[in-house]
């Protein structure tokens, strides 16, 4: 008796399957990619479950890691070509992807799946690649500080405006290190296994820090020198914090400022979310100094992150519409924010800083302010940019420890990042 | 009759023949992971180690190049072979002798020594762990454990980055080496256990005080041992990578880039595949030429019973 029930029952699920596969479609299944932290990965699961809900015949599934082992991973997939349809990009890596072939062009798609009536011309650019669209921005983002304005007031000290100079930025720190005795900052802008805080300085001398094509730097060696000099200076002061103390800070949870051993941080405009939330007070945040009589803005507005159509796609068109998606819904910016950066539709931007408190409303002013006070972005770096910062990382720290001085790193920096250009470029 | 004998010998093949069959299949998960993971990464790689790789793109041959460029053209695997060999030469004797000393103290019939052994093999267990490793680098950092303990008896005023300092970084890295004797301890002291007690008590019967007997009788009954260990742990020196990877990352400038950490670097963050697995070839060359060469000098100081034939 049992078991003939248990008969009856399987030849039922057997006609509903058939019958269900018969009258429906098969479902489109799409692989999407990205690195985060686990604020993202939840924000952008809600968004693709949000999706899947409007559009019941596509389901994707989500691949994510942090940065680090993303690349990793994105390179092993290549390899086997087999490549997520959908992939987070980084201004860093798109055009090595590009000219492996990786990704496609998407121009095509403009207007014909991929809506961009409310997205302003300037937040694309920056994802052409020799010409041809290949990642969509996912929002605006810009280096910046943040602060913890209480102990500017508790030092009686005011805080950054837009046009503050590189000295009042040194003056500043030193007096909170005065008053306070904490670091003012516990390194020079970005300038620690980093390259941005350079970049900032050699951008307002009017140079770049590549040369057009990429096959050597861009700049003039004293910069090097006068930049990193200062940053051995103010270590010796203890206004920054020495070489062991950096190589310490490798989260967020254990940068100085969050312990309340820093007054600031330089950090990604985007990032400020999470700092606060680990710092767990109100943070501001300030534009990066000037320099007396500069040729140029050393601010940029760089695209945060791109989402890319890869070359072993199943359904382009099903993956623009995620896309599409993901740039112009309202409602998905309720879980997703500011975790990008500006989102880059206008309506998406309205309807959020309207709402926007704390963190996320420091975040839209200083994209807003920096979009003032900046210049265009450099073109993206050569592919052996990782080198080049190891190289820098390396004779950082040497100065830092005193087996050179600036000036002879200077000398050592270049002969070696452009012997590594030189050689890449063959 | 021969036709019997003929259907035998056959029936007798076909079960060896099964017998066989069976016993590759009850290894097979094993051989299925020697090749997937070792033989066919093995060819593969030394195919790449002759191309130009870059991960994203296919393979392009470039004959020799890699190992010209890493030979003639740079100093960071000159940087990476000098800190690898002060690594192994600092850390394989302490780390040998630590094992020698403890395993020579738990031999001895003591009560507690079974739980001696164990606690001291505890951080050969975890040893090569990421966890240890994390440990290791809060231990010694700028706010941990050895500093507060310094500042506090007054040696030191601010606390000092042993991990990453010039001087320091290397030498905190042999020292956690050191630390990790367990391996090595355990099997000394089975060997240890070996020595025939007779040659003690007829030692003993001539006068001979302990620290006699353990150079007279330990030390060299103990010298195919000490050659085994002597071996793997040169070997086991050279592949490290953990400690380096996650205590130092190889700063402060290179000064920890131990070469399986620039190999790591090479090949998945700088993305150059082909000149990485040529690191590799490179590496097992010299682990080889070592072996061998240890080997060699076996015979002037490892004391076999039998005669001394390998």
């Amino acid at each position: 008796m049992k078991r003939r029930s248990i008969g009856i029952l399987l030849l039922i699920a057997l006609f509903v399957t058939v019958f269900a596969l018969s009258g429906y479609a098969q479902p489109i299944n799409l692989r999407i990619a990205w690195w985060g932290n686990q604020t993202r990965h939840d924000a952008t699961i809600e968004v693709i479950k949000m999706f899947e809900k409007k559009n019941p015949g596509i389901k994707l599934s989500p691949e994510y890691t942090s940065f680090g082992g993303y690349w990793d991973r994105m390179a092993a997939q290549a390899a086997g070509s087999n490549l997520a349809d959908i992939m987070q990009q980084d201004y860093k890596y798109i055009t090595q992807y590009v000219d492996s072939g990786l990704l496609i062009a998407l121009d095509r798609y403009v207007g014909n799946g991929l809506n961009f009536a409310d997205v302003d011309d300037s937040f694309l650019a920056p994802g052409r690649v020799y010409g041809q669209l290949y990642g969509i921005n996912l929002g605006a983002n810009t280096y910046a500080f943040a602060f913890d304005a209480d102990l500017f007031e508790r030092a009686g000290i005011k805080a950054p405006t837009p046009d503050w100079t590189w000295e009042d930025y040194f003056n500043t720190m030193r007096q909170l290190k005065a008053k306070l005795g904490i670091y003012g900052d516990h390194e020079l802008t970005l300038c620690t296994n980093n390259v941005s805080g350079l970049e900032h300085y050699v951008r307002q001398h009017g140079q770049t820090f590549y040369n057009a094509d990429g096959t050597a730097l861009g700049f003039d060696e004293k910069l090097f020198a006068e930049f990193y000099g200062w940053d051995l200076q103010l270590t010796n002061e203890g206004v920054c914090a020495p070489p062991e103390v950096r190589l310490e800070v490798t989260s967020i949870e254990n940068n100085p400022m969050v312990m309340k051993k820093a007054a600031m941080a330089s950090i990604w405009s985007n990032q400020v979310v999470a700092y606060e939330r680990a710092a767990n007070r109100p943070l501001k945040m300030a534009l990066w100094p000037k320099m007396k009589g500069q040729k140029q803005e050393g601010t940029y507005l760089k695209p945060s992150m791109f989402f890319s159509i890869t070359r072993d796609c199943r359904d382009i068109d099903a993956s623009l519409k995620f896309i599409d998606f993901f740039i112009n819904d309202v409602e998905a910016y309720k879980y997703l924010s500011v975790d990008r950066g500006v989102p880059i539709s206008s309506k998406v931007r309205a309807a959020l800083s309207a709402e926007a408190k704390g963190a996320e409303k420091e975040m839209f002013a200083i994209v807003d302010l920096a979009a003032k006070h900046s210049s265009p972005i450099d073109p993206p770096p050569p592919a052996a940019f990782k080198q080049v910062i190891d190289t820098l990382n390396d004779v950082h720290f040497k100065i830092l420890y005193k087996v050179i001085t600036p000036e002879q790193g200077a000398k050592e920096f270049f002969q070696r990042a452009n012997k590594i250009l030189a050689d890449a470029a063959k | 009759m021969p036709r019997l004998k003929k259907g035998k010998s056959i029936k007798r093949v076909r079960s060896l023949e099964y017998d066989n069959l069976a016993g590759y299949i009850f290894i097979s998960p094993w051989l299925i992971g020697f090749f997937a993971f070792m033989v066919i990464p093995m060819i593969v790689s030394l195919y790449l180690s002759y191309c130009r790789y870059n991960i994203l793109t296919p393979p392009q041959w470039v004959g020799l190049q890699n190992f010209k460029d890493i030979f003639y053209n740079d100093p960071r695997f000159w940087q990476a072979l000098k800190v690898t060999f002060t690594y192994v030469v600092g850390a394989v004797p302490l780390r040998l002798f630590f094992a020698l000393f403890l395993a020579v103290l738990f031999s001895q019939k003591r009560k507690m020594v079974g739980l001696y052994r164990t606690m001291y093999y505890i951080p050969s267990l975890i040893g090569g762990s990421v966890a240890v490793a994390v440990m290791w680098r809060q231990l010694f950092g700028v706010s941990g454990a050895l500093n507060s303990f310094l500042i506090k008896t007054g040696v030191l005023e601010t606390g000092f980055g042993w991990n990453v300092h010039p001087r320091t970084a290397l030498l905190s890295l042999i020292i956690l080496a050191a630390w990790q004797f367990g391996s090595p301890m355990l099997i000394f002291l089975a060997g240890l256990k070996q020595i025939p007690a007779s040659l003690y008590e007829s030692a003993a019967i001539d006068g001979a005080n302990r620290v006699q007997a353990f150079f007279r009788i330990t030390l060299p009954q103990l010298t195919p041992i000490i050659f085994f260990n002597l071996v793997m742990q040169t070997i086991n020196n050279f592949m490290v990578f953990t400690q380096a990877y996650i205590i130092t990352g190889g700063q402060p400038f290179d000064r920890t880039l131990v070469y399986v950490l620039y190999l790591f670097r090479t090949g998945f963050t700088y993305n150059k595949m082909g000149y990485a697995s040529a690191l590799a070839w490179i590496l097992l060359f010299i682990i080889g030429v070592l072996t061998a060469v240890i080997f060699r000098s076996s015979s002037y100081w490892v004391y076999y019973e039998s005669g001394g034939d390998l």
